[in-house]
C-alpha cells in the first residue's frame, strides 16, 4: 500500500512528489553530490552564484544535475541588502533560464541570521517583478504571514542556523507557522539528521531542506536515502493522527487478575 | 583596443560585443549572468551589446551552495 499516493506538494506552478529538497554545497566530489541527491529522490535543488574566477576555471556541477531534470533553486547567498538580493534574483534569472528565487539575506557572516526587514522589502519587489519567491526566514510567525500576503509562493523558516546540524531549535514558533500558513512551509537549516526531518514532517511542514548533513556525512548516497525514508515517514505519520501525550503510563496491554493466586 | 574593468580588474579587450568577450575568455556560457555598469544584461542580448571605453562587466557563474 502507498500512503504517500495523492500527496503532491505544489509551488507555484510545480508539482513535486518529493518534499526533501536539497542543497549541493559541501560535497566532496560532484560524483558524491550526485549519488546522494539520486538516493534521497529529491527533485529540487539549490545553487548559488559567484563572480567568475578568470584563472581558474571551476567544474561545471550544472550538467550533471541537468541531466537527472533536478529543478534548480538559485539563492541569494551572499546578499546583504535587499538591493543585493533583487540584483542577484535577476542574475540567477537569467543564468539558469529560471524565475525561481531562494531569497536569503545575511549581513552577519558568524550566525547567519536572516534580515528580515530587508527580506520582506526584497521579496514584494520579487514578487512583483515575476519570481516565485521562496524566501529563507527566522521562524517568526508574523513575518512568514507578512511574506505570505505580499506574494510569496512558499516560507522558508530555519530550525537553527544555517550548517549547525542543531536540529528544530525553533520548534516552539515552527508549530504557530506551520498552523497558520495558507502557503507551504518549508523548515530549512539546522536540520542535522534524519530524525530532525522526520520530525519537522511529522509537526506537519510541507517539506524540508536539507545540505550539511548529507553531504558531510561518512557515506552522502545512504545518508540521502537515510533522510528519503524519514521525510516519508514523517509525512505519513503527520496523515496517521500520533496519539495524545500523557502525564502517567496507560497501559497498553489490559491490566487482568489472571496471575492473582499463583505462588 | 577597450580599457574595461572586468571582475573589478583593469583588461584590455579588443573586440565588439559581450558575445566577444565571452568567446574570447572562453567562459562556459552554462550557468552565466553577466551585469553591464551594475545592470544585468539578458543572454538574449549578449551578441548585440556593444562594450564601450571603461564599461564595468561582472560574470557570474553558478556554484554549488544550499
Amino acid at each position: 500500500m502507498n500512503f504517500l499516493e495523492n500527496d503532491p506538494l505544489i509551488i507555484g506552478d510545480h508539482t513535486f512528489s518529493s518534499r526533501l529538497f536539497t542543497g549541493t554545497g559541501k560535497y566532496a566530489t560532484s560524483d558524491s553530490m550526485m549519488d546522494s541527491i539520486k538516493a534521497s529522490g529529491s527533485e529540487l535543488v539549490t545553487l548559488s552564484l559567484r563572480r567568475v574566477d578568470l584563472e581558474n576555471h571551476s567544474d561545471n556541477i550544472l550538467s550533471p544535475l541537468q541531466q537527472h531534470g533536478m529543478k534548480l533553486l538559485p539563492n541569494t547567498s551572499g546578499a546583504r541588502s535587499a538591493k543585493e538580493a533583487v540584483f542577484a534574483a535577476n542574475l540567477a534569472r537569467e543564468a539558469l533560464a529560471t524565475n525561481w528565487v531562494k531569497l536569503e539575506i545575511h549581513p552577519d557572516p558568524r550566525y547567519l541570521m536572516p534580515d528580515p526587514i530587508e527580506t520582506l522589502e526584497a521579496a514584494e519587489i520579487l514578487v512583483k517583478q515575476g519570481f516565485i519567491v521562496m524566501p529563507y526566514v527566522h521562524a517568526d510567525p508574523v513575518l512568514c504571514k507578512r511574506l505570505e500576503e505580499v506574494g510569496c509562493q512558499c516560507v522558508m523558516p530555519l530550525g537553527a542556523p544555517i550548517g549547525s546540524n542543531k536540529g528544530l531549535a525553533s520548534r516552539t514558533f515552527l508549530d504557530i507557522i506551520i498552523e497558520q500558513s495558507r502557503v507551504p512551509v518549508i523548515v530549512d537549516a539546522g536540520i542535522g539528521s534524519p530524525a530532525d526531518a522526520a520530525l519537522a514532517m511529522q509537526l506537519g511542514a510541507d517539506g524540508v531542506l536539507v545540505n550539511t548533513a548529507m553531504a558531510v556525512a561518512r557515506k552522502p548516497a545512504a545518508m540521502g536515502y537515510a533522510f528519503r525514508l524519514a521525510v516519508e515517514a514523517g509525512r505519513v505519520a503527520y496523515h496517521s493522527g500520533l496519539g495524545e501525550v500523557e502525564g502517567q503510563a496507560m497501559a497498553s496491554s489490559p491490566m487482568t487478575d489472571f496471575l492473582v493466586g499463583l505462588s | 583596443m577597450k580599457d574595461i574593468q572586468l571582475n573589478d580588474s583593469p583588461f584590455q579587450f579588443s573586440g565588439e560585443s559581450i558575445g566577444d568577450l565571452l568567446d574570447h575568455l572562453k567562459t562556459n556560457k552554462d550557468g552565466v549572468a553577466l551585469a553591464v555598469n551594475q545592470e544585468v544584461v539578458p543572454k538574449s542580448q549578449w551578441s548585440k551589446t556593444l562594450l564601450r571605453q571603461g564599461d564595468n562587466v561582472l560574470i557570474f557563474e553558478s556554484i554549488a551552495g544550499g
